[in-house]
């Protein structure tokens, strides 16, 4: 079920509609029906139900357990074995072509001539997303972080709460216990709010994500026609493609939710303001970096294995050099996990992962010397211009890797790479060449505009909340906007037949 | 209270602007549109049919020279399946005291996406319409996803707003009263002889004759005054000979049937009077409707509004 279809909108509004008329107290198993149609909607089958009840058999009873044995050592075995069998699951069903594709690799290196058959699973919605938050829930309760859920049908709801099956954030348990299972009383101004973000996600969808999708679509399908400056302006164009497809989603979700009074954390803080790789990633699905960071990077770093590769490393490289051999080895681990939970092919574990680990190395080891050369050249690294140098290099660097998030196999990306290198820019002069990749001058002026939008708004909203700021706008902009806003979808959006809005790029992970 | 109020002009406004906005991306000047606009319970005869319609009854001409007033339910390729749902349509908006059926589209069910749109993307939202895209949808080959563009042609449109020119703002057409005055001055020259209508059948297909019979037994049921008529013009010889079929089962249900292609006292000269194998020009629509207009008011009970306020213009 896309977010864009006519069956999500029937769902979310029957499922709003009755949890406001349903008793508060019973109003969360609204949540839970509507959540499991959510969930098996397109795929029910007895196979899709097993995965499911194993996640969730194995977090309920481990939870259960883990809290019964807090203070003993049982209490360990009952957390790793239910990561084991979650983490398990996950990887056949996600990740076994990832392993296969490497043991071939291998055995094809030394030259054996033997190879595995590759297999195909398709997994239930939402999987990679409930997986990981059912696995923070566990680790939560080992760390006294929060109790185990004893209400079998509350914890389901927690694993499969609808909204954000398709493409997050990731939720916390004790975050949203109060929030889920108390109900809400309708409130007319938070109908409004959430309404508004839902718009605003439609128009970044609509207008922007698909229409961009034309153009990278066609460039990328054809790299070797659409070469050179085609593929520069794809690969600047897809990151926001990538960016409103995904944000433009979590705002329907978070719209949803905030309707029914359930608040979500935030996934996107405008990253494309950010002038280091560093911080566009704190910018940038903060949620799935706020997991990994809790339940990875730390508890690795903070591993027995690291502290004594720490005390081995200083004593051999000395105190500077010594102590960030364990950071930099936690950081990469944890990027090639990002990599691999992003759909496990070599391509994202390199575009998702890899890549923006070596980023984040240099920044953080060249910086020292940045500064000496813009003080030899007597660069003002504080002035506006070179913060905005800073904010187009992070964007440039940032896109450079998603050539590898969109290509889909390292061999086409690399390909992709080298067609850049391809000269002809006259493309851009020649007022015909560069429309013929799908999306003609008025699609283009649409795209400005609305990227002009984009601009002004994230802008503002590094400061302010723009919804606060346009509510307080008096009635006659306030409802300029907003009909400006809503028109701007129904006529410039990208929908009807030809185009396909279930395409959410983020849902496939 | 303040709010609902406030939630409510909201609404009002945007529902306001919608239907304007959509107004221009659909520029809806189809002659279909013209009859929707007529008054209620202004129309003496509905004539309905494919382009054969509104290229050669001139609706006014009639009017001036008699009185009554047609209104012209016709759009391009229009499928003989939509006539039970336009039939529908005209006797709940103007129960007319005639209803003439152009039989042109009759032999075939089969009928082209654009012209069954033509019906559909004109007509106002009604248990009607929903019931005609239901059973039109089973004869056309469209994916099930596309299935709500029928229901809500909005889908369609909106992408229009690359083609908006200054005619999408305003509401001046070639029609008048529905009929099309476009190119009706060419001619064509390329025929020297009348069509010979052919005297044998040929059967028509299953689904053809369900739409048939479907349509006999609602005129039927609901009494209506009903005039077949076969548009004189080019056939294909199939086509004519399925025609026949048609003719032949209405007759056996004892309706009255004009060919015009077997009518001398109308003058049509296929040398000067068509601008193509299908239609004809102004010349040959004049002869036209001075013939059948007159053979209307000799044949049935229909007012003279000429001295009415209410139908000057």
């Amino acid at each position: 079920m896309g977010l864009i279809s006519i069956n999500f909108l029937l769902l979310a509004v029957i499922t709003i509609v009755l949890y406001f008329i349903i008793p508060k107290k019973v109003s969360w198993v609204v949540l839970l029906v509507a959540s499991l149609i959510f969930l098996f909607y397109d795929n029910f089958n007895i196979k899709r139900v097993l995965e499911a009840l194993i996640v969730f058999g194995t977090s309920y009873s481990c939870g259960i357990l883990i809290d019964k044995y807090h203070d003993s050592k049982k209490a360990k075995v009952f957390l790793v074995l239910g990561i084991a069998i979650i983490i398990g699951l996950l990887s056949y069903l996600k990740y076994s072509n990832l392993f296969i594709n490497t043991v071939n690799h291998m055995l094809s290196i030394i030259n054996l001539p033997y190879s595995f058959k590759l297999v195909k699973h398709s997994s239930l919605i939402g999987l990679s997303y409930y997986s990981l938050i059912m696995i923070s829930y566990l680790v939560d309760i080992y760390r006294g972080t929060n109790k185990s859920e004893k209400n079998p049908f509350k914890l389901a709801l927690f694993m499969s709460y609808f909204p954000i099956l398709t493409s997050g954030p990731f939720i916390k348990y004790n975050e949203m216990k109060e929030h889920l299972y108390n109900g809400h009383k309708f409130d007319y101004d938070r109908m409004c709010r959430g309404l508004l973000r839902i718009a605003w996600g439609l128009f970044k969808i609509l207008v922007i994500s698909l229409r961009i999708g034309i153009f990278v679509d066609k460039v990328y399908g054809d790299i070797n026609t659409f070469n050179g400056v085609y593929i520069i302006i794809a690969m600047l164009l897809y990151t926001t493609q990538l960016y409103t497809n995904f944000s433009g989603s979590i705002d329907i979700i978070m719209g949803v939710s905030e309707i029914m009074g359930i608040p979500l954390p935030e996934n996107f803080t405008a990253p494309f303001f950010s002038r280091t790789i560093t911080e566009l990633w704190r910018n940038w699905h903060i949620t799935l970096g706020g997991w990994l960071r809790d339940y990875i990077f730390y508890p690795l770093l903070k591993s027995n294995v690291m502290q004594k590769l720490n005390k081995v490393c200083k004593e051999k490289f000395g105190k500077k050099i010594g102590k960030k051999i364990p950071l930099y080895l936690s950081m990469l681990i944890m990027w090639i996990l990002i990599g691999i939970w992003h759909s496990g092919a070599y391509s994202m574990i390199i575009g998702s992962g890899l890549l923006q680990f070596v980023y984040m190395f240099f920044e953080d080891n060249l910086s020292p010397l940045a500064k000496k050369v813009n003080k030899k050249l007597k660069i003002d690294s504080d002035s506006k211009s070179y913060h905005i140098y800073q904010t187009i290099r992070t964007y440039v660097l940032f896109s450079f890797s998603m050539i590898f998030f969109r290509a889909l196999s390292v061999k086409r990306a690399l390909k992709t790479i080298k067609n850049i290198f391809v000269w002809n820019p006259w493309v851009l002069f020649d007022n015909k060449s560069i429309y013929e990749a799908g999306l003609d001058i008025l699609d283009f002026r649409v795209l400005i505009i609305a990227l002009i939008v984009l601009f002004v708004v994230e802008k503002i909203s590094r400061k302010e909340d723009v919804r606060d700021k346009l509510f307080k706008c008096n009635i006659f902009l306030r409802w300029t906007l907003l009909y400006a806003l809503i028109f701007a979808i129904i006529i410039f959006g990208c929908y009807g037949v030809g185009y396909d809005p279930a395409k959410f790029i983020y849902q496939q992970f | 209270m303040k709010k609902l109020l406030r939630c409510f002009i909201f609404l009002t406004i945007f529902m306001v602007l919608f239907v304007n906005v959509f107004k221009v991306l659909w520029m809806d000047n189809s002659p279909l549109s013209h009859f929707y606009r007529e008054p209620k319970n202004s129309i003496d005869i509905a004539y309905i049919g494919a382009s054969n319609v509104y290229v050669h009854f001139n609706s006014t001409l009639a009017f001036q020279l008699y009185g009554f007033s047609t209104g012209l339910l016709s759009g391009g390729s229009q499928p003989f399946l939509g006539v039970k749902y336009l039939l529908k349509d005209a006797k709940k908006l103007q129960n007319p005291k005639l209803y003439i059926i152009d039989l042109a589209k009759s032999g075939s069910s089969s009928f082209s996406e654009s012209g069954f749109r033509g019906i559909t993307d004109s007509m106002p939202f009604s248990k009607n319409r929903s019931e005609l895209i239901d059973e039109g949808l089973k004869y056309l080959d469209v994916k099930k996803e596309d299935y709500y563009t029928y229901y809500f042609s909005h889908f369609i449109y909106h992408n229009r707003w690359k083609d908006l020119g200054k005619a999408n703002f305003s509401l001046e057409d070639n029609f008048y009263k529905g009929f099309f005055l476009g190119n009706s001055s060419v001619t064509t020259k390329h025929f020297s002889s009348r069509y010979i209508w052919p005297s044998k059948s040929i059967p028509i297909d299953d689904k053809a004759k369900e739409i048939l019979f479907s349509l006999i037994n609602y005129i039927k049921d609901n009494n209506l005054n009903t005039l077949f008529v076969i548009p004189i013009r080019f056939y294909g010889n199939e086509e004519a000979q399925r025609i026949n079929t048609v003719v032949s089962i209405l007759e056996e249900n004892n309706f009255d049937v004009i060919n015009f292609n077997k009518v001398s006292g109308l003058h049509i000269n296929f040398e000067n009077n068509l601008y193509n194998n299908d239609h004809l020009n102004i010349y040959g629509s004049t002869k036209y409707t001075l013939y059948f207009a007159k053979y209307l008011k000799e044949h049935y009970d229909l007012p003279d509004h000429r001295d009415d306020k209410n139908y000057a213009s």
